[in-house]
């Protein structure tokens, strides 16, 4: 298993702002891994700490 | 008596939840829930065990209480988060953050580093974090999140 990894402050905020800004809403649903994989990338978590195999 | 679907039962609760957290601080009981939904309580436990099942919510597998409503835990954590007179328990840095980026608004998060101890502030402002160059330090891989979430 691989030891963790690091991001920064700013990265995590971003995170945050993406993965939880829509969840009061009616409408909201899960993320599918597709999703949630581009939008590591997006923020440059494209390691393979960050793939997923299942539902997050 | 509620009408809806297992789906429009699923949103409703989902909703509830969130909201008894947002006013309250801490979740619901499953009879607070069926009570204001006018649903029964065995069909609202079934639809937290769904909700649960689809990791949306966190739910003891004893008793069947919600310990999590990401980002907010029931219970007392290393993360406090502060939005002007009321305040929340986040279940990690990331759902720290996730609490003013989901009420859109400022807020005051207090963390206590977990590997020196050492208490930690972080302020978001006007859709901004103030960077003071902390680092986030994840432990878990994302494809194992969810194998022990609490660990996470």
């Amino acid at each position: 298993m691989l030891r963790g990894a690091t991001v920064t402050l700013e990265t995590v905020w971003r995170m945050a702002q993406v993965w939880y800004h829509d969840r009061l809403r009616p409408e909201w649903r899960r993320k599918t891994p597709e999703e949630v994989g581009a939008f590591f990338a997006e923020l440059g978590l494209s390691s393979d700490f960050w793939k997923l195999t299942r539902k997050t | 008596m509620f009408t809806g679907d297992a789906g429009q039962l699923d949103r409703t609760v989902r909703l509830y939840v969130y909201g008894h957290f947002l006013e309250h601080g801490g979740p619901p009981e499953a009879g607070q829930i069926a009570e204001a939904l006018h649903a029964t309580k065995s069909a609202v436990r079934a639809s937290l065990h769904r909700l649960a099942s689809d990791h949306i919510l966190v739910i003891s597998p004893e008793s069947g209480a919600i310990l999590m409503a990401m980002p907010f835990s029931a219970s007392p954590t290393a993360f406090e988060v502060r939005v002007a007179e009321s305040s929340w328990w986040a279940n990690c840095a990331w759902d720290a953050l996730g609490i003013p980026a989901m009420l859109n608004c400022d807020a005051r998060i207090r963390a206590s580093c977990p590997d020196c101890g050492e208490e930690l502030s972080i302020e978001v402002e006007d859709g901004t974090v103030k960077d003071n160059g902390e680092i986030i330090h994840f432990a878990v891989p994302a494809a194992h999140w969810w194998d022990d979430i609490f660990f996470t």
